[in-house]
């Protein structure tokens, strides 16, 4: 006959103490997460998968050079102010826009694209453009606490407000100053190339990342045919050519590349 | 005198949950790897994708998927469960068990992001748990 043990043992105690304190250490979690300081608002992914990053900062040339532009036209209307140099004196590049607006989602591929070209970037975030805009949840890398690092030029970047339309980063008056100049309907992205080319509005169809993972955009950047590929890279290489024309940064070895140096031979002078 | 040990609703219980968490974390698997579309919530709060594609969803010190480690341990869970070792069983779902509340504090305390499909494998894991806790105790109990 079997022997019974501890009826403590054999009883449903041990069970609930189990789910107890599985619930106790998620109560605990929930209020170290409230006690933290309150994410960034508008970020939605503190840490990105790092092959994100490296798919999309590190697009091979032969891909850059099969792509051309895309079969694109040119984003880039020529202006003439001064030229626009950031605190270190090198030339400026300004990216107004905003984590909620799909347009500005699609083309911060294309940017961190090209300006990787340039420099390295730390601290990019994954987010979403809005819910409930068009285009709905376009997956897409921030700007917003980023830093970028270049011998070449300056990149300032300025996300005005998070997805949810909050507030997120003012900007100076100069900056409200070159966006009244070049972009008078107030339009985003805004992006301006050292004060000789802006790119205002769509660049990159955001369309074409409709249901696509930060993972599948950026993976498929090493696929030359592939149509999101032609949008972000073709726009990426407009992007390229133009900041080739700015001081300092010709001794960019991107500049060197044919593809590039085409491009740059077709923007309007 | 009753069943035998485990010949209850446990085992078939058992190899439910297995073979339920085996085609979630196969199919995060398939959707982190390749371009399949991952069918989830989109939120500030409830973002499946972006938890699925943080750098907290692969192995350290690789590019393999954290998910493909679930196929392992469900499949490992349900043979245990064919194989009666109670034991063995209880150990690896307490395995299975610590690993789930260190991915829970990563969506909570690090993430500040929760993913469903993620969700529905702790709840499974812990299930599992449960349940072989409560063999274990039989098999105890009437050894």
């Amino acid at each position: 006959m079997p022997k019974r043990r501890s009826s403590f043992w054999s009883g449903p105690w041990p069970i609930i103490g189990v789910l107890a304190g599985i619930v106790v250490v998620i109560a605990i979690f929930v209020l170290i997460s409230r006690l933290q300081s309150p994410p960034v608002a508008g970020t939605t992914n503190p840490t990105p998968d790092a092959s994100v990053i490296s798919h999309a900062t590190k697009v091979s040339p032969a891909v850059l050079d099969a792509v051309g532009t895309g079969g694109a036209p040119s984003p880039l209307t020529r202006v003439s102010g001064a030229p626009l140099t950031g605190s270190n004196g090198k030339a400026e590049l300004l990216f107004l826009g905003a984590e909620w607006c799909p347009y500005c989602a699609a083309e911060r591929w294309a940017m961190v694209v090209a300006l990787s070209h340039f420099g390295t970037f730390a601290g990019l975030r994954l987010t979403t453009s809005s819910s409930t805009d068009v285009f709905p949840d376009t997956h897409t890398l921030s700007f917003y606490g980023s830093t970028y690092t270049s011998t070449y030029l300056d990149f300032v970047p300025v996300e005005l407000e998070d997805r949810n339309r909050n507030p997120l980063q003012p900007m100076t008056p100069q900056e409200q100053q070159l966006a009244q100049t070049y972009d008078p309907d107030s339009s985003i992205p805004f992006i301006d190339v050292g004060n000789v080319y802006t790119a205002i509005g769509q660049g990159v169809p955001a369309q074409l990342l409709q249901g696509l993972s930060w993972q599948q955009i950026a993976s498929v950047l090493s696929n030359a045919q592939s149509p999101v590929t032609k949008a972000i890279v073709g726009n990426s290489n407009y992007l390229t050519a133009a900041i080739c024309t700015l001081p300092g940064t010709s001794s960019a070895p991107i500049c060197s590349d044919p593809a590039i140096k085409q491009i740059g031979s077709q923007l309007p002078h | 005198m009753g069943p035998p040990v485990g010949r209850g609703w446990e085992r078939p219980a058992l190899l439910v949950m297995a073979a339920a968490g085996t085609l979630i974390a196969a199919y995060l698997t398939v959707t982190h790897i390749s371009p399949v579309p991952l069918l989830c919530t989109v939120g500030s709060v409830v973002n499946c994708a972006s938890v699925t594609h943080s750098a907290y969803s692969v192995i350290p010190g690789t590019t393999i998927p954290i998910s493909i480690l679930g196929i392992v341990w469900f499949v490992v869970s349900a043979a245990l469960t064919l194989s009666s070792r109670r034991a063995l069983h209880l150990a690896w779902s307490t395995i299975g068990l610590a690993v789930v509340l260190y991915l829970v504090y990563v969506e909570i305390v690090v993430l500040h992001q929760i993913c469903e499909w993620c969700t529905v494998v702790h709840v499974l894991v812990i299930a599992t748990f449960v349940v072989t806790l409560r063999l274990f105790q039989e098999s105890v109990t009437t050894s």
